[in-house]
């Protein structure tokens, strides 16, 4: 499911990704070299990246700088395509 | 231009891509040296991104699998591998100060994975060393601005 939740306070990516576990996060931030930035959306699930993409492309074509951290498993069988070689 | 990614335990940067001018994505990449294509989803890219285009241009393909593969199968039919398509991009900014040109990055629509790495072909193109007592990870495109930043510490 994807949640918008357009938070205004400035979160680090570590501590983002450690309060949604198991989640991709959507964060605005000033420039590249930032790594804290203001939650814009939430996606819990695969099913919902899509939507998370979506909304990625909306803000940066309204020029609004963000990116995607997290990933959906961080463990159990499916972890074994995390990094490919 | 130097440019430093800190540590948590994983070393990551932001990257902006275009394909042409424009600016068509930005995404926080995983520095993944053991990585041999850099990667990533296919939608984070561009959402109007299909597969069935990539396909009627004939675009080229990767099989890459992760840590599992199939004994004695190739990669084509190795249920553990992952098909990735190359896009290529006019320019790779790789936070404020490294801009790559033409370079590629490879995406997928495998719904089984959902990470940006930044992988070796682009690695290649770089300078980077690690500093242990800072845990960092300092990226350059020329050798010069490493030396100065060592020359300073």
């Amino acid at each position: 499911m994807l949640k918008m939740l357009n938070q205004t306070d400035i979160k680090s990516f570590n501590s983002v990704k450690k309060e949604y576990p198991y989640s991709r996060i959507l964060i605005k931030i000033n420039t590249l070299d930032d790594y804290e930035g203001q939650i814009l959306a939430v996606s819990d699930s695969a099913e919902s990246d899509d939507d998370l993409c979506e909304k990625l492309h909306e803000f940066l074509d309204n020029d609004i700088l963000c990116i995607i951290v997290g990933s959906y498993v961080q463990g159990g069988s499916q972890n074994v395509i995390y990094s490919v070689r | 231009m130097l440019y430093t990614v800190s540590d948590d335990g994983i070393y990551t940067a932001n990257c902006e891509l275009y394909i042409l001018d424009k600016r068509n994505a930005a995404m926080h990449f995983i520095v993944d040296t053991g990585a041999s294509i850099t990667c990533c989803r296919a939608k984070e890219l561009g959402v109007n991104l299909s597969e069935d285009d990539f396909i009627a241009n004939k675009s080229n393909t990767r099989y890459i699998n992760g840590v599992l593969k199939e004994k004695k199968s190739k990669k084509d039919t190795d249920e553990y591998s992952i098909l990735f398509y190359e896009v290529k991009l006019q320019k790779l900014k790789i936070g404020t100060s490294i801009i790559l040109e033409n370079v590629s990055v490879w995406v997928t629509f495998d719904s089984r994975f959902y990470t940006c790495l930044l992988g070796q072909d682009i690695l290649d193109q770089l300078y980077y060393l690690h500093l242990r007592n800072t845990k960092e990870l300092l990226i350059s495109d020329n050798v010069a601005d490493l030396k100065q930043y060592i020359n300073s510490v």
